[in-house]
């Protein structure tokens, strides 16, 4: 299959081609349009990776990666590329190129240094494309920490606020997930072979592997932490809302839309799937702490006032319910939990980019200092709104999808600790939809706060493309959720098997 | 004899080379001729690494030779050139370079005499001819009373550590009745009876081992030598002399001890802790850019440790590929501390602040260079790191890569320090802009170019790992 | 005869050690260390090692300590007494010297110790001297021409090092 593992290969040679071209150019203009032509082409990659994924599985094939490909890297240690797709990987390609596609917009209007963060957002988008196609571990670690670097430039150099200490605090946080994260790899590789000879990376090798459950009980816990931390597993979430509150724009849309992904998706494919015994063994540790952040994080929103640790700590708490989804280790929670990783991931970028577009033009974040919003600029304070709704789990959207597939799913375990478990976590969706009424409520309804509000200018069309490929996701999936749905149900057939071996 | 020899004569024709240069009456002021000249025949010298070795042996085992004792003397070689090359804007001003040269080359052939060493006798040989000669580059600049001060603690320092050294040898000696590697596995054969001999005589080798290295707690003297050295010689120390022993450690301990695993394993676990973690603690508060890598270098140290502990091919072949890509990562740094340092004078940590806004490329490299030394992907330093773990995570030493991946977080934190002084931080008075020469932006590039592509190369790697062993 | 001759000189290498760094007067110290050193050169003479306790001689009493004199007199105040050992430092240094001691003393005394059998012959100067010149049969040529180079690069050392003078006067 030449064209189609090509269509694989692109993922990482379009936006490595669109670095390249954006070293050579200075004039700021080519900057914005090679970015945005990279990764609009990089979009309509994903679209066509999406179609051809659903034509092949329509055609009957079932295979349980698709457009594989696989070259020798390290002969030596049997490290290869090997790329492949399955359903769950399609979904987060597909949101990927959607937020990045998005961000590019969102961010038009930067002017310091632009070449440099164009430069930054790509690679961490690159990182990210590299990241879910892989499937080899080795490749796999190397995009996750590829993505965690330009995010401390990001943050650093055009954050705002406690930008240094935000930036060093995620990074250092981040890469402290990945210490512990090779080690369980390298576990991982040691013990993929149980002649020890033919050692390897290949997740799909390791899965048909039983490792002992000894050596299961000591790297479960370290990958499933080392995937947590950017996954924002209480209680090591609190990079999150540092992090997301000073990064400027595109990198909180990114890194919340997509990087927090790499987490669950890490949870899910590497964690559950290749140590599935010690899963079921442990998974209650993880329930508890993942039930906790749900709870905090929506608490925790209520009593916040800026826009940005309103959506951070709303992002732990959904962030916290894809964790959970994965933990009830059934096929209906999980597929749930993927659907929340893309609800999640367009709606907190849709809110991220709104944040910034709003904070352009009213200078604070504060919503206490804000009022009346939706009467000066119409478009932004609805599409602000259709977004909390969408968070809020309101039928039609994508969020109400996801969650209500999760809950369902956590009550298939008809035990007395999952019970209440789920129950507590489904008490989360009121006390989401409080916070974003409130919020909703103070700053973009009542009476115009400011005189000088009302020369303010709507969207622009920059902000206005941004904007509609977010929501447009965000409803497409909304009312067909079946397309992702079945596509990530049955690519969740192997980790199943392998929890129930 | 002259081939398996190769990698000697031509250094020793070098010296001869230099001495009758030197001797030439009537040089004129500008060295800029001679040091082109000189550059060449070190290029040279390093281009005749690539023709392939024979394995090979001389002088009743005294000298042993083969692919991966050539790939070693290359690397070194290599390093060599390009610190030559950095050297440069430093040498045009002075009258010394021939003998900075002879000095320079006279340690490189210590190096190889002892990297080729299948014999105690020749080790220690080696190992001093690596070490003196450094203590008079090391108190290079005359007239600096602080560079005089490195040199002098330089040579204490090694003249202690190699009588230490030399009193561990005698001890073996005086054990296995042979001064040959070889031999010497034969007898030592981990029998408890005999442990008692061997534990007090392998301490105190491994005492000066560590010294040469500078692996905690024998790493006192490194910061002070470190800064007051001149650059080029720091970089030296760090790079090129600490790999020297690093190669030969490996062979000694693969080849002479390789019954006595049990006893040395957890000598080296122990040290490995101490020194990435004291490295890197100590790391975190310099202000000074050469203290601060002389820190970061202990640390570095540390992992090289544990791709020994790997003890096998796969452990070998990591601490080879470690090296080059710690040639170009360390060199980097250097280099860009080096050419500032011969521009401006500057070495702090502040001085450096706001640097991208008038000296992008330069701040472009330390950036990579601090990526590759914490071992970030994509640069090269991502794979050295990770295939050292590796080769320690195959003989099952889990908890012990735990603790090197959480101290790998720590040395991040103080290596975006230096990151976030030239990209955020503002200054009053940033460096100015300014070119370097030609040499030293070659050698720049020559180390950006192996930061960021000797990873992708597997070819490399995979090349090592056909000429190590294991025990 | 010989065992008296033995333990005279061990006495002596001993006192003269022990007064070596116990005494304040820098000189005097220096001539404890010809004492002790030239007293090893005797146990060697008896066990006869000629070679040896002649390489001793020249080396270590002819060379290195001599160095040490000539240093000690051109040095200002070198008659003056050095300052006292302050209770921590003493403290260190026997803490130090003492644990190095125990060490030394479990291990050599751990070690079951034979008499050789057999006449002691010792290798004549001229074998020495063929051996270290040999290509082929256990000769030691390459250690003597690399030390050879070793001291042509520590003579360029030492040049360097001193030419500062004529570099100033430029």
């Amino acid at each position: 299959m030449p064209a189609e593992s090509n269509m694989l290969l692109a993922f990482i040679f379009i936006p490595l081609l669109t670095l390249l071209c954006l070293l050579a150019v200075k004039d700021l203009n080519r900057i914005r349009w090679i970015s945005a032509a990279g990764m609009g082409l990089q979009l309509l990659n994903a679209i066509h990776l999406l179609v051809q994924f659903l034509i092949e599985r329509s055609s009957g094939n079932l295979d349980p990666v698709l457009f594989e490909i696989q070259e020798e890297w390290y002969t030596a240690i049997r490290i290869s590329l090997h790329f492949g797709v399955d359903g769950i990987s399609v979904v987060m390609v597909v949101l990927t190129a959607i937020v990045t596609f998005a961000g590019i917009f969102a961010s038009w209007t930067v002017s310091y240094w632009t070449k440099e963060f164009y430069f930054s957002l790509i690679l961490l988008s690159m990182a990210s494309f590299g990241f879910f196609i892989s499937l080899d571990l080795f490749t796999l670690f190397f995009f996750y920490e590829l993505a965690v670097i330009p995010m401390y430039l990001l943050i650093g150099i055009w954050g705002s606020g406690t930008k240094e200490y935000a930036a060093m605090k995620l990074t250092l946080m981040l890469m402290g997930g990945s210490a512990l994260l090779m080690v369980g790899l390298l576990g991982l590789y040691f013990y993929s072979d149980p002649t020890g000879t033919n050692y390897t990376f290949d997740m799909l090798k390791i899965a048909s592997v039983k490792i002992p459950i000894d050596a299961q009980r000591f790297f479960f816990p370290l990958i499933f932490v080392g995937f947590g931390i950017i996954g924002a597993l209480f209680p090591l979430h609190t990079w999150s809302p540092d992090g997301h509150s000073a990064a400027p724009t595109a990198a909180s849309m990114v890194h919340a839309g997509v990087l927090m992904k790499l987490g669950g998706y890490g949870c899910l494919k590497v964690a559950t799937m290749l140590l599935p015994e010690a899963a079921n063994e442990m998974s209650w540790i993880f329930i508890v702490l993942a039930t906790a952040g749900v709870i905090y994080g929506a608490y925790t929103t209520i009593i916040q006032t800026d826009l940005k640790y309103i959506n951070a700590y709303s992002s732990v708490s959904h962030c916290a319910l894809v964790l959970l989804g994965i933990c009830m280790l059934n096929r209906t929670a999980m597929t749930g939990a993927v659907l929340q990783m893309f609800s999640h991931g367009v709606m907190t970028a849709l809110f991220f980019s709104l944040i910034g577009m709003i904070y352009e033009r009213s200078h604070t974040r504060d919503i206490t200092r804000m009022g009346g919003l939706l009467k000066v600029i119409p478009y932004l304070g609805t599409v602000y709104i259709i977004a909390g709704l969408c968070s809020l789990g309101l039928p039609g959207f994508s969020g109400f999808v996801a969650e209500i597939t999760v809950f369902i799913g956590a009550f298939q375990n008809d035990d007395m600790f999952h019970r209440v478990a789920t129950i507590i976590a489904t008490t989360s969706i009121v006390v989401t939809a409080v916070y974003i009424l409130r919020v909703v409520g103070i700053f973009l309804l009542g009476p115009v706060a400011h005189e000088e509000y009302h020369s303010l200018k709507d969207a622009r069309w920059f902000e206005r493309v941004a904007t509609v490929t977010l929501l447009s996701a965000i409803v497409i999936v909304g009312i067909y959720p079946f397309w992702f749905s079945d596509m990530i149900y049955e690519s969740l057939g192997g980790v199943v098997m392998n929890l129930g071996r | 004899m002259l081939v398996l020899l190769r990698y000697e004569f031509i250094l020793v024709a070098l010296i001869v080379i230099f001495l009758l240069a030197w001797l030439i009456p009537g040089k004129s002021e500008d060295r800029s001729l001679s040091l082109f000249w000189i550059n060449v025949l070190l290029f040279i010298n390093f281009l005749f690494g690539f023709i392939p070795v024979e394995e090979g042996v001389l002088f009743n085992n005294m000298f042993y030779t083969n692919e991966a004792i050539g790939v070693q003397k290359m690397l070194l070689n290599f390093g060599a050139l390009i610190i030559s090359l950095q050297a440069y804007d430093w040498l045009k001003s002075n009258r010394n370079a021939f003998e900075f040269y002879l000095l320079l080359i006279s340690t490189l052939l210590g190096m190889f005499f002892m990297i080729s060493a299948r014999n105690l006798l020749m080790l220690y040989v080696g190992l001093e001819m690596a070490t003196l000669p450094l203590a008079a580059l090391a108190a290079f600049e005359t007239d600096s009373k602080r560079s005089a001060e490195s040199g002098i603690k330089l040579i204490l320092n090694s003249v202690l550590s190699s009588a230490i050294f030399l009193f561990g040898l005698a001890l073996l000696y005086g054990e296995t009745g042979s001064l040959h590697f070889s031999d010497m596995a034969g007898k030592l054969t981990g029998n408890p009876d005999g442990y008692r001999d061997t534990t007090l005589s392998l301490l105190l080798v491994f005492t000066g081992f560590g010294f040469k290295i500078s692996i905690v707690p024998f790493h006192l003297w490194t910061a002070d030598v470190y800064e007051g050295a001149p650059v080029s010689i720091t970089s030296y120390l760090s790079v090129i002399s600490k790999s020297s022993v690093v190669f030969v450690f490996i062979s000694f301990l693969y080849i002479a001890l390789k019954n006595m695993a049990p006893l040395w394993i957890p000598f080296l676990m122990v040290t490995s802790v101490l020194t990435m973690t004291l490295g890197n603690i100590f790391a975190l508060r310099q202000q000074n850019m050469k203290r601060f890598l002389a820190f970061s270098s202990i640390a570095q140290a540390g992992y090289i440790l544990i791709g020994i502990l790997g003890a096998s091919a796969l452990g070998m072949s990591s601490v080879i590929f470690f090296v080059l890509i710690y040639i170009f990562s360390n060199l980097g740094a250097f280099g860009v501390v080096s050419v500032i340092s011969a521009q401006t004078g500057k070495e702090n940590l502040d001085d450096y602040k706001g640097m991208y806004h008038t000296n992008p490329m330069l701040s472009l490299l330390l950036l990579l260079s601090m990526f590759s030394l914490a071992g970030v992907p994509p640069t090269a330093g991502f794979f050295g790191k990770l295939f050292m773990l590796m080769a320690a995570a195959g003989k099952g030493y889990y908890i012990l890569i735990l603790i090197a991946a959480l101290n790998m977080i720590i040395s991040l934190y103080y290596y975006l320090r230096i990151i976030k002084s030239m990209f955020m931080d503002k200054s009053e008075s940033p460096i100015a802009y300014f070119r370097s020469s030609i040499y030293s932006r070659i050698a720049l590039v020559i180390c950006f170019a192996g930061i960021i592509l000797t990873g992708f190369f597997s070819g490399i790697f995979d090349y090592f790992y056909s000429i190590s062993f294991g025990i | 005869m010989k065992a008296i001759l033995f333990y005279i000189f061990s006495v002596l290498i001993l006192a003269c050690g022990i007064f070596t760094v116990t005494s304040r007067k820098i000189y005097r110290a220096a001539i404890f260390l010809l004492l002790t050193v030239v007293s090893v050169a005797a146990l060697y003479f008896l066990m006869e090692y000629t070679f040896l306790g002649v390489v001793q001689l020249v080396i270590y009493a002819g060379g290195i300590v001599v160095l040490i004199l000539f240093a000690v007199l051109l040095t200002h105040d070198s008659g003056s007494l050095l300052p006292p050992l302050g209770v921590k430092r003493t403290v260190a240094t026997f803490a130090l010297t003492g644990t190095g001691l125990t060490v030394f003393l479990y291990t050599i005394l751990g070690r079951k110790v034979e008499p050789g059998s057999g006449e002691f012959n010792e290798p004549s100067v001229k074998m020495i001297g063929g051996q270290l010149l040999d290509l082929y049969n256990f000769g030691f040529v390459l250690p003597f021409e690399a030390i050879s180079i070793l001291l042509l690069a520590a003579m360029v050392g030492c040049i360097v090092l001193a030419m500062k003078f004529s570099k100033t006067m430029n």
